[in-house]
Formats: C-alpha cells, structure tokens, sequence
C-alpha cells in the first residue's frame, strides 16, 4: 500500500515536472519551431497538440523497451527513424479527429518527426527509467506542450485584437512567439526559485 | 573594514537615487516647454495622464506585492516622461499609458524595481507599443498645418511625414535648418527641439547625472557610419546633420541611455556601450522596418552591458565601493 503511494507520488511529480517545473520548452528550449512557428490561433494549437501527444507516448514507451539494448551511438539515428515510422499512425489519429488538420498544419506537422523535445525523450529519458515513469514522462511533456502552444496562441490573440493593421503582422510574426516564451520561460524560473527557497526554509 | 548599507543602483557620488531622479524630471520638464507653448495644453494633460498611470501600476504592484507602497525615488515619472517624450503629439492618450504600464510592470517591477532593471523600462515599453502599434507610433501632427489640439480627446488632424521618415525613402528633409534647431517639424513631442535637448544635456552632465562618455560615444558613432554610409545622396555634413537631428538619436544618448542601471560601470565600458548603441541605432535605421528603432538598439545595447563590464573590468570584484577601508 505505502509502496503504491509512493509511486503514486512520484509518478505525479514526473507528470507536474513536464507540465510546469521543468517543462521541457521553457526550461529546456526543446521543440520550440512549433510553439513559435505554429503557435497563432487555437486550432493549429490543438493539432499540434495531440499530434505531439500520438506521437511521443508510442515512440517514448517504445524506446523504455528497447532503448538499453541499441548502443548508444546508434540510438539516435533510430530514434529518429522511429520517429518517422511513428508519425504515419499518429498523423492518422490526428486527421480522424480533425479531418485535414495535418494538410493545413503543412510543414509544421511532418517537423515534429525530427523535433528536439521528442528526441531528447526518447534518447535520453526513456532508455534509463522504468516504463511508469516514462508515461508518466511523455504524459506530462504533451501536457507541457499544450500548455506552452495554447497560452502563446491566447496572448497572440489578445494582442493582436487590440493592435493596428501593422502591428498583428509583427505578433503573428516568429520573433514575436520567442518574445512571449521568453516571459512564460522567466515565469517559470520564478517558481522555480520560489520553490527553492520554500524548500531550504523547510529544512 | 565597514559594511556600507548601501541600496542599488551603487553610485560613487554624494548624489541619491531620488536627486538623480529629480535632475532628469527637472530636465525632461524643460522639454516640455517648447511643445506647450506652441501647441497648447495637450503635451501637459498627456504628460499627467502617463505619470498618473505609473504611480497607479506602482501602486498596484506594490498592492500584489504585499509591499508597503514607496514612489519617493520618482524613477517611475521619469519612465513616464521619457515615454510620453517620444510620443507623437496626436497620439491617443491611452498609448503612453500602455507604453507605461508594460515599463512598469514587466520590465522593471518584476527585475526588483530601480537598480536591478536589466534592460531600461522606457525602451521595452517602447519597443511594446511600437510592435503592436507602429501606425499610431509613427503618425506625426504637422505642426505647419497650424491646427488646434483638443486637451483629452483623440486628434483627428493632418499628418505629415518625419524627416526620420524621408530619410528611409531615400529622400531629403526639406526643413530650414533654423526650424530643425527648434523643433518645427514632425516629429516626436520632445525629441524635436535639438537647441533644448542640448540645453538639457548640458544639464545632467554638469550636474554629474548622466555620463557624457556614452552620449559622446553613441553621436560619435552616429556621425562616423552617417559621414561613410549616407543613405540620401549629399555631402557628408550634410548626413551627420539629418542623421544626428531627425528621430530620437539625440533624445536617446541623452535620456535613455545614460540610466546608470543599465550602462557601464567605466569610463572605458561606457564609451564602448555608447559606440555599440550608436551603431546599432543607425542599422536599425537602415535596415530596420521602422523608420525609427532606438529603443530597440537601446535593449540590444543593455543585453551587451554585463560583458562589456566584464570585458573591460577583468576579474575586479562588483561592489568594492561597498567596503570602505
């Protein structure tokens, strides 16, 4: 029962690491080109969301299971291989639910094949822990990823309901979106240290 | 050895923060004056208006905060001012109080407040309002149309391009030099009276606020890439003397980007910063998609700033005149 409780525990904190405390792109600048690129109305947020989320769980469970047995010279060139064979099924889940998101998402979508927060995972985080831990994982990235992809969008919006002709062309521009990261990221690192500082004074 | 208390910004002058402050009010009031005389009240009610909603956005960060509320240092009115100096005339009141509100409180408030600002809260505000709203930014009031601004209400009155703005076309100011000296041209609401900017920065380096290396530094800087790289067809006086007295250069080395907080701690750094601002401003008139992009060059600049100090100063400690032998 108590074992059971603290995998529970730990699996929570491995989900709330993804989503906010160390989510993957604000404190690890992976997979940004989508967030920046992408990241201009809701829709495509939403797309790419589940995308990412069809995506990485399969190929981060996958490589939980075979990673320790590919050498680790070898390992990324397989992940991204992988990456590829994973994408048909998961472009196909995602078209089912929105039929020709991945037709309007263009580029946007085959890119997330060979985007860094997937490979980071599958290569580096997947091989070395235990498979709850990995779903837990790559739950909390897709989580992370919505988040990040979907507030971008909703400050992209605002401002660019309120700005001149000009000006909603600089928002919908991908400087803009590493402007706005820039201050979810600076947010995220206030946390963080308020977190720590909670966490000294407790000890 | 003693321990000095002392609070950021750590000057090496009997000055306080909040004199400092002052003498840049008192210069900043001074541009004021031109623009009131000649075109009545509505430089003073935008004035009044950015200022109420500085102290208001300190107020209510403070409120956030749980702080008690302290806005005796004034830096927030001189945030205010140098915003509402680079507006356009015509512009509607709430855009330098967006301009100030986005100064507030997410480019100084959340660094911890004055002494801590990495970038100066006036150029992001700045650089805010110009993103979201260059057609308003960039929309002057001809002052030769001879209309009458409404004190509060939004002006619907007749344009005209600023020479900052022929210069991008490729095309000559046609202004007497005697009115480019005044201020009777379109342009920014104190960024146009060169003799009383002059005046001002007389001022603050007499009174040992702001550091002539940098503003030396950034019009040196100007004039030389004006002189070799003349983007109208003129003789090289000529261009220093469009370049250096149209836009907001000489607002700028002046005003923005003498803030102690985030310029150099050496001579030698702040003549290096004040080249580096120079250069970037004229690029960004250049290339930039705006006809003016100082504030932009101003970030650029103050992003520099901790590896100019560290470039220049080696491994000298920060905050040796903290300790008093």
């Amino acid at each position: 029962m108590r074992n059971r409780r603290v995998l529970l525990r730990e699996t929570g904190t491995i989900f709330l690491n993804g989503v906010l405390y160390k989510n993957p792109v604000l404190v690890g600048a992976l997979g940004m080109f989508p967030v920046v690129f992408a990241g201009n109305d809701l829709k495509n947020a939403a797309e790419l969301s589940l995308l990412y989320f069809f995506l990485s769980v399969p190929l981060s469970l996958f490589f939980c299971l075979v990673g320790e047995m590919v050498p680790a010279w070898m390992r990324p060139g397989l992940v991204l291989a992988s990456s590829a064979l994973f994408y048909l099924p998961a472009a196909w889940l995602t078209d089912k639910i929105e039929p020709g998101s991945i037709a309007s998402l263009g580029m946007a979508a085959s890119l997330m094949i060979c985007n860094s927060m997937m490979l980071s995972r599958a290569n580096e985080y997947a091989p070395t822990h235990i498979g709850w831990a990995v779903a837990a994982d790559a739950l909390g990235c897709s989580a992370g990823f919505m988040l990040v992809i979907t507030l971008t969008v909703l400050v992209r919006s605002l401002l660019m309901t309120y700005a001149d002709t000009q000006g909603a062309i600089s928002v919908s521009m991908p400087f803009f979106g590493f402007l706005i990261l820039g201050f979810f990221a600076a947010f995220v690192q206030w946390i963080n240290e308020k977190r720590s500082q909670k966490s000294i004074k407790k000890r | 050895m003693t321990l000095l208390n002392a609070k950021t910004p750590y000057l090496k002058k009997e000055t306080s923060v909040s004199s400092m402050m002052r003498d840049t009010l008192t210069a900043l009031a001074f541009l004021l004056v031109l623009p009131v005389a000649r075109y009545g009240a509505r430089p003073l009610a935008m004035a009044a208006v950015t200022l109420v909603a500085c102290v208001l956005c300190e107020i209510a960060w403070s409120l956030l905060q749980s702080r008690s509320i302290n806005t005796s240092d004034c830096s927030s009115m001189v945030t205010g001012l140098i915003i509402v100096m680079l507006m356009p005339l015509n512009a509607p009141l709430w855009l330098p109080c967006a301009a100030a509100a986005f100064a507030i409180l997410v480019a100084k408030k959340p660094f911890g407040s004055t002494g801590h600002t990495p970038f100066n809260p006036a150029a992001a505000g700045m650089a805010f309002i110009t993103l979201l709203w260059p057609q308003r930014i960039f929309s002057y009031f001809n002052p030769s149309a001879g209309e009458v601004l409404p004190v509060f209400a939004d002006c619907n009155v007749e344009t005209a391009p600023s020479p900052a703005a022929v210069l991008k076309n490729g095309l000559k100011p046609d202004i007497l030099p005697f009115d480019m000296l005044w201020g009777v041209f379109a342009g920014p609401v104190g960024a146009t009276g060169i003799l009383v900017l002059c005046a001002c920065g007389l001022y603050l380096f007499l009174k040992r606020t702001a550091n002539w290396e940098i503003t030396a530094g950034c019009l040196f800087a100007g004039a030389v890439m004006a002189a070799l790289w003349p983007r109208i067809a003129c003789a090289p006086l000529t261009s220093i003397k469009y370049e250096l007295m149209s836009g907001s250069l000489l607002f700028c080395a002046v005003f923005m980007l003498t803030d102690p907080v985030t310029s150099p701690r050496t001579g030698f750094g702040r003549v290096l910063y004040g080249l580096l601002a120079g250069v970037l401003i004229m690029l960004f008139r250049r290339y930039g998609a705006y006809e003016q992009g100082a504030w932009f060059a101003i970030l650029l600049a103050n992003a520099v700033v901790p590896q100019i100090n560290s470039l220049v100063c080696g491994d000298r400690r920060w905050g040796e005149e903290l300790y008093e032998e």
